[in-house]
């Protein structure tokens, strides 16, 4: 009765160990292009007399944000960025949030008008601040976050398009890097993600992150290394690979020219920002096949991730969706050799490694149960499965560390030594419960218990050459 | 032999085979997560020390040029010191004047560029030319360009080809800013043959050259590179007199790039005052949005009632950036000494809202 959980068991280990080779392979990359482009980099601001350098139009949506809006817009503001303006999009607040910006930047109405080309809630009122007049200000019914985030679209002036949320802090030269990158290729690059770093325990000094720190907890620790895994060691090779499917919701540069064609952001889907990024690449790369979706490493911001599990569970189980929804509607690509690393090489490994691992990472937990329930545990194997677990996901954070510091060295020894020391403890607690709220979240999506699959948007403009932004 | 033979049932762990490969599996992995940890602390450890180490030359570096630097008459005993610098401190020290000489007037860049002769620093600037480390090397031929060293263009002209790109784009801005003509062909050359450095950044370099690069700029109208008839159109509006440029510009506002349409629209819109062009007026019709964007806003430099037509007509442009933007090209115009007064009354009888957009945005200064 036991062998066929034996044999399981074993798929379970081998499955762990190609899990192993990938994710080490993807951090081997990203180590060699961060120090690459280490021993590279140099001045960073050569941009700033180029006849045609982008304006950028930062789009924050904001819903019943009183406590933190004027602070958060006025970090917003600090950038050092020029030509630049931040569209707030209050998304029907009924906190006041509207009224607290009206206040803090004596903001005058503007006439909404008329042909906006993506279709939304509509556009209530609009206002310009008369103490900053780099900031706009659009208050809408409401109608969800890429639903806001449409209507920043739709208002939007400048040639590049950054989407963020209000509670990030952005680093004052954050958005010249990554100006920086789609200047490198204009032509090819339709978007461009920054790194998104945790802010819970740093000193933060008007809006601006002074000294970067690791918190004492595990929730919040375990997170910042986990976004160091994710943004260092993978962002960094998928977009050396030009495989890169997601871009931080909370940083991500798009040309307003090709968010436009391509109809904005769905609205009915949990991961609209995978889902937009997924689809500029379905849309664009049959007819453009030189099409880069790129990571800029440099470019920062910094937010407040869930300090506590409650929290965290929901964000969790509504990141999963996503990703299953988008690989469900984006599945064509799996495989297609037409689009590049993306169908070959990202969206299988996302299938294997992010959509079945968890399932099979409970099935290990239970098995083991099973056994020992039966007395029938090979200690020698289970202990030889541990270890590898343990030290191969140890070796992954000590490898994004190594880009941590080697390339960036934003923290103290002490911190870099408490995300290790979190990192080392994970798989007793914070794996697993990230992996049963992942089963759950398969589990609502399965069974449909969740937002709609609805109407994702398809532009009507690739059939026209994207223009390219000038260097 | 079956698979569940090889595998023994539970009996796996006991298998002489597997056994061996785990132990050099997680053997390897203890040893490499090991030697990774170790490096990132000995490498974080180095760091600190390196940045202390920088933080205190700084400050005396600092010191030493408020009290004994190139302003003060007896520079003597400061070069006895600056020759004494490291290895370490000679690039911290070229970083620090390269900011320091950035936005310096020409007199006090020419003053330091004689202490630095003396100090024998161009030497080993040029020296640093060549190390194996590109952001050494671009930060050396930074500098040279910075303090404007004369004898380095022959060696920045090398650099023109170096393997890295910052690099290149390095000497690029060097050469410009030293000014000197020998670097004239080979940047002439790098903006016709684009590839290894951007047109936009050999722009800027030659645009420091002023009329001596204006057949440089006339060449690449021509080129078969979209992003250099883009920069030679500014760099034409830069370096020819208004009349001449506004002649070609105008043939360019029928290229086949919208880019270099828009741009040759906004450059116009930069040498406008006389009577709309015929280019720019087709242009405002233009089947792209971005060229109609950009040739509506150039309507506001031409005191002529066409523009004021045409911007009127453009309020009603399908594209929204469009309307915005003629509504604050009418508000633009009522300044205009001839058509102002035409277009204070064209506007009073107008409400369509980008009247109304851009009359606030006016108010706060923004047009």
């Amino acid at each position: 009765m036991l062998t066929p959980l034996v044999i399981v068991s074993f798929v379970i280990f081998c499955f762990s160990i190609a899990y192993a080779v990938s994710t080490l392979s993807l951090i081997a990359l990203s180590l060699f292009h961060a120090l690459h482009e280490k021993a590279e980099r140099g001045e960073t601001y050569g941009l700033r007399n180029r006849p045609l350098r982008p304006g950028i139009s930062l789009l924050a949506p904001a819903y019943n944000e009183l406590p933190v809006i004027v602070t958060s817009v006025r970090s917003l503001l600090e950038s050092d960025y020029d030509p630049l303006e931040v569209v707030i999009v209050d998304d029907g607040s009924t906190d006041g949030t509207t009224e607290a910006l009206i206040d803090a930047f004596e903001l005058v109405q503007l006439p909404v008008g008329d042909r906006l080309r993506l279709e939304t809630e509509p556009i209530e009122r609009l206002y310009v601040s008369r103490s900053d007049p780099r900031l706009y200000m659009a208050r809408k019914r409401n109608g969800g976050r890429p639903d806001a985030l449409n209507a920043g679209i739709n208002l939007a002036r400048n040639d590049l398009v950054v989407m963020t949320d209000v509670d990030c802090l952005f680093e004052r030269d954050a958005l010249a890097r990554i100006v920086e990158v789609f200047s490198i290729d204009p032509e090819h690059i339709v978007a461009v993600g920054g790194t998104v770093r945790v802010a819970n325990g740093s000193v933060i000094e008007n809006g601006e992150v002074v000294e970067p720190r690791v918190p004492l907890g595990g929730t919040p620790a375990s997170q910042v290394a986990e976004y160091l895994r994710s943004f260092f060691g993978a962002r960094i090779a998928w977009s050396a690979l030009n495989g890169l499917i997601i871009l931080s919701g909370a940083f991500g540069a798009y040309r307003r020219d090709l968010l436009r064609a391509v109809g904005g952001l769905s609205t009915n889907t949990l991961g609209e920002d995978m889902e937009l990024t997924m689809r500029m690449h379905e849309q664009l790369r049959p007819t453009h096949p030189r099409t880069r979706v790129a990571f800029a490493p440099g470019a920062v911001c910094w937010t407040e991730v869930p300090p506590g599990l409650g929290s965290l569970h929901g964000q969790r189980v509504r990141w999963h969706i996503g990703l299953l929804d988008n690989l469900r509607l984006h599945s064509k690509m799996i495989g297609r050799r037409r689009f590049g690393a993306v169908g070959t090489l990202a969206l299988p490994y996302n299938i294997l490694f992010e959509a079945i691992a968890p399932i099979l990472q409970v099935l290990g937990y239970v098995i083991f149960l099973v056994l020992a329930l039966y007395g029938a545990i090979a200690w020698q194997y289970a202990v030889a499965f541990f270890a590898l677990v343990l030290l191969g996901g140890q070796l992954l954070t000590a490898g994004s560390l190594l880009i941590e510091d080697v390339a960036f060295g934003r923290y103290r020894a002490r911190d870099l030594a408490k995300v290790g020391s979190w990192g080392l403890l994970e798989i007793f607690w914070y794996q697993p419960l990230t992996a049963l709220w992942r089963i759950w979240a398969t589990l609502l999506f399965v069974t449909g218990r969740r937002p709609g699959w609805g109407r994702i948007p398809r532009g009507v403009a690739l059939t026209e050459a994207p223009e390219p932004l000038p260097r | 032999m079956t698979l569940l033979h090889l595998l023994g049932a539970t009996d796996l762990g006991k298998q002489a085979w597997f056994w061996s490969v785990t132990v050099i599996v997680v053997g390897s992995l203890f040893l490499l997560n090991v030697l990774l940890i170790v490096v990132v602390h000995a490498h974080h450890l180095r760091e600190d020390l390196l940045r202390r180490r920088a933080d205190s030359f700084r400050g005396r570096f600092e010191r030493l040029l408020a009290e004994q630097g190139p302003g003060t008459a007896d520079v003597s005993p400061f070069i006895a010191e600056a020759k004494q610098f490291s290895n370490f401190q000679r690039p911290l020290a070229a970083a620090m004047l390269a900011e320091r000489l950035r936005e310096a007037p020409l007199e006090d860049r020419e003053r330091a560029l004689e202490w630095i002769r003396r100090v024998g620093a161009i030497d080993v600037l040029l020296r640093s030319t060549r190390r194996w480390q590109p952001w050494r090397r671009e930060l050396a031929v930074r500098t040279l360009g910075i303090v404007g060293a004369r004898e380095a263009v022959p060696r920045l002209i090398e650099c023109l080809s170096d393997r890295s790109r910052h690099v290149r784009e390095a000497s690029v801005r060097a050469l410009g800013r030293i000014g000197d003509e020998r670097a004239v062909p080979a940047l002439g050359q790098l903006y016709a043959d684009p590839g290894s450095v951007a047109p936009g950044v050999v722009y800027e370099a030659l645009r420091a050259f002023g009329a001596d690069a204006a057949p440089m700029f006339d060449r690449g109208l021509h080129s078969a590179d979209e992003e250099v008839r883009v920069a030679s159109v500014f760099g034409i509006g830069s370096a020819l007199a208004r009349e001449a440029a506004a002649a070609r510009l105008d043939d360019l506002l029928a290229d086949e790039s919208p880019l270099v349409r828009a741009a040759a629209a906004r450059v116009l819109a930069r040498d406008g005052d006389g009577s709309v062009p015929e280019g720019l007026r087709h242009a405002t019709g233009d089947e792209e949005r971005s060229v109609r964007r950009a040739a509506v806003s150039a309507l506001a430099s031409y005191d002529d009632p066409e523009a004021l037509r045409l911007a009127l007509h453009a309020l009603d442009d399908p594209d929204r950036d469009t309307a915005v933007r003629a509504g604050e090209t009418l508000v633009r115009l009522t300044r205009q000494p001839l058509v102002g007064g035409e277009a204070q009354r064209a506007i009073a009888v107008t409400d369509a809202w980008p009247l109304e957009h851009a009359r606030v945005l006016a108010a706060l200064g923004k047009v």
